[in-house]
């Protein structure tokens, strides 16, 4: 609204000025145009017309102007407190940001540090998992070859038996007597003699 | 089985109309000695199955063979009795069922033993003496002859087995390694 009826101030002024100049073009073509000696009574009517212009406008353009400036003032000194209001909105923005900015660096470095724990971490999780890992494999295989190793030598034992076993009976068939034979049947006979 | 359990049947019977405990030995050769000749030819046998051949005819024979065998009244009826009742084709199982009747009646057992060299008569009878005395009854042993057992007895009486054999000493040994 103020904004409004400081336009038309000016516009008031403007218009004043232009008429001003016109007025002022228009005496100065007269001037010219006659060429003639300075009349006296015509430079006084002049001046009272002057007088009598400067004060209508004066009048006129008083309060219209007072106003004018007035509301300039004013829009100055609101532009004023408006900038130093941004200002200092700006700068609280700016301490704000720098505050942030450090606390990012901050931030950041709790951060890197973090990762670096995780990772860390990770790493240590890993590694002993795969030693708990690689250790299960190895026990596995450790019992998988002891079983082998026993399942084999059970294996082994067990044809090494049979031979002996076949041998025994085929070194006995041949050298075994019938004497030898006879002294077996007799124990053959004690041991009857112990069950009865 | 069923033949076994026949036979068992017609030796029940006969053991059953045998009054003297004596005459059991003497019934029990005359019934081998007919199951030799009866069943021991083919001719005889077919003589005896075949139903066209009249039952007089079979009987006259039956009479002939029997006296002349000199058989005893019970087994002479015996014959007749199996003649009638067209069993004479069991009379070999009869027989063996009739023995197992005896050596129960005599408190007898039979057994086998088997060795890597044939017994001497002496041998055979202190085992067998053991045996009985094992046993509690009289034992009658078969021997079978076995090099492979290479030395000692195996003794089978029913289900009693006394393994006393080089072999099996062998074989216990094996296991005794083996565990």
């Amino acid at each position: 609204m103020s904004s409004l009826s400081g336009r038309r101030s000016l516009a008031a002024v403007i218009a004043v000025a232009v008429f001003l100049c016109f007025s002022f073009s228009i005496a100065y073509a007269a001037e010219e145009g006659e060429h003639a000696g300075i009349d006296i009574a015509k430079e006084v009517f002049k001046w009272i017309n002057f007088l009598i212009l400067a004060g209508a406008l004066f009048f006129i353009l008083k309060k219209s102007a007072k106003e004018f400036f007035e509301m300039r003032i004013e829009n100055i000194k609101k532009s004023l407190d408006e900038s130093r209001k941004a200002e200092e909105e700006a700068s609280v923005k700016l301490k704000d940001a720098e505050r942030k900015l450090s606390a990012l660096s901050t931030e950041i470095e709790q951060i890197k540090k973090n990762t670096a724990k995780l990772i860390e971490d990770e790493k240590n999780r890993i590694v002993k998992e795969s030693g708990d890992k690689a250790q299960r494999i190895i026990a596995q295989n450790e019992k998988n070859i002891r079983y082998e190793y026993e399942n084999s030598l059970k294996e082994l034992k067990s044809e090494m038996v049979k031979n002996a076993a076949k041998m025994a009976e085929a070194i006995l068939t041949e050298k075994v007597s019938t004497e030898e034979r006879k002294r077996v049947f007799n124990k053959y006979l004690s041991m009857l003699g112990g069950i009865n | 089985m069923i033949k076994t359990a026949t036979a068992r049947k017609f030796a029940r019977s006969l053991i059953e109309v045998i009054e003297k405990e004596a005459d059991l030995e003497t019934i029990y050769n005359e019934l081998v000695a007919l199951s030799d000749l009866l069943l021991g030819s083919s001719e005889s046998l077919n003589f005896f199955s075949n139903p066209g051949i009249p039952a007089e005819r079979k009987e006259s024979a039956m009479t002939e063979i029997t006296g002349k065998m000199g058989c005893s009244a019970v087994t002479r009826s015996f014959m007749f009795v199996l003649l009638k009742k067209r069993c004479i084709g069991l009379l070999k199982e009869i027989t063996v069922q009739f023995l197992l009747f005896i050596d129960d009646v005599k408190n007898r057992v039979r057994g086998s033993v088997t060795v890597a060299e044939p017994l001497d008569s002496g041998e055979y009878a202190l085992l067998q003496k053991k045996l009985s005395d094992i046993t509690r009854k009289e034992v009658v042993v078969s021997v079978d002859v076995d090099p492979s057992i290479i030395g000692g007895v195996i003794t089978k009486i029913g289900s009693l087995v006394i393994d006393g054999s080089i072999k099996n000493q062998i074989k216990l040994v094996q296991e005794k390694l083996l565990n």
